[in-house]
């Protein structure tokens, strides 16, 4: 994987996709109110078919664990919910903000991501983070994902 | 029956998936891949706006016959509530 690839930016795209933006948050919210609602929300295929968890299966619930202020609650279900509700604040801020300074937060995201490479750390630490629980702990995770 | 033709939708859903999937690791690269991975919703969204129509419509008509068939077959397996967990 070579430097460009690890530093180029993912969220800073969406940013400034002012339509991409405001589909996402509309999805999210949407998602969020779904399951608060114990309504279901989004199912996940790969669950539901092979028994097996995705990396974001659990993320909606423990946002609203975080936004509910249950950190250990948010924290057990998936530890990187705090991670979630940050891009997810990003992407609802700049939905929302006049185009200027939607524009300058998207381009700060931008310089950001291509000089730290924290998306990528963040997205390859997730997929760990996940494998991890897979590994180690499939059957709780599984239980805890079940409900 | 309605379990079975459930789960046979919800594989539709997978199958479709997975080709939006592959077609944004192509397009977007490896860091826009992993997070069509993490989080299929954003993959779904991407699809409308990149993928072929055709395969859209496929993945949402196999995301409304899941939900059809779920119900039909008396409820949803699972129910999301506060994990008992320690």
């Amino acid at each position: 994987m070579t430097k460009a690839t690890l530093f180029s930016p993912v969220l800073s795209p969406i940013l400034h996709d002012r339509r991409l933006s405001s589909i996402i948050s509309g999805a999210a919210l949407l998602q969020v109110l779904l399951v608060s609602l114990r309504l279901g929300g989004w199912p996940c295929p790969f669950f539901h078919t092979l028994g097996i968890p995705c990396p974001g299966c659990g993320m909606t619930r423990a946002t609203l664990f975080l936004i509910q202020g249950e950190w250990k609650q948010a924290f057990v279900m998936h530890a990187f919910a705090p991670v979630a509700l940050v891009g997810l604040s990003l992407i609802l801020f700049c939905t929302i903000s006049p185009r200027a300074q939607a524009e300058r937060i998207a381009d700060r995201a931008e310089y950001f991501e291509r000089y730290t490479g924290l998306t990528a750390l963040l997205l390859g630490g997730l997929i760990l983070y996940w494998l991890a629980r897979l590994v180690i702990l499939r059957a709780a995770f599984v239980r805890l994902i079940h409900g | 029956m309605f379990g079975i033709l459930a789960l046979l939708a919800l594989v539709g859903c997978a199958v479709c998936g997975i080709i939006v999937l592959i077609k944004l690791f192509q397009e977007k690269g490896v860091l826009h891949g992993i997070l069509g991975f993490i989080c299929g919703l954003y993959t779904y969204i991407w699809g409308w706006m990149n993928a072929p129509k055709n395969i859209m419509f496929a993945w949402t008509a196999c995301i409304i016959l899941y939900v059809v068939f779920a119900m039909l077959s008396g409820g949803f397996s699972y129910q999301f509530g506060t994990p008992t967990t320690p």
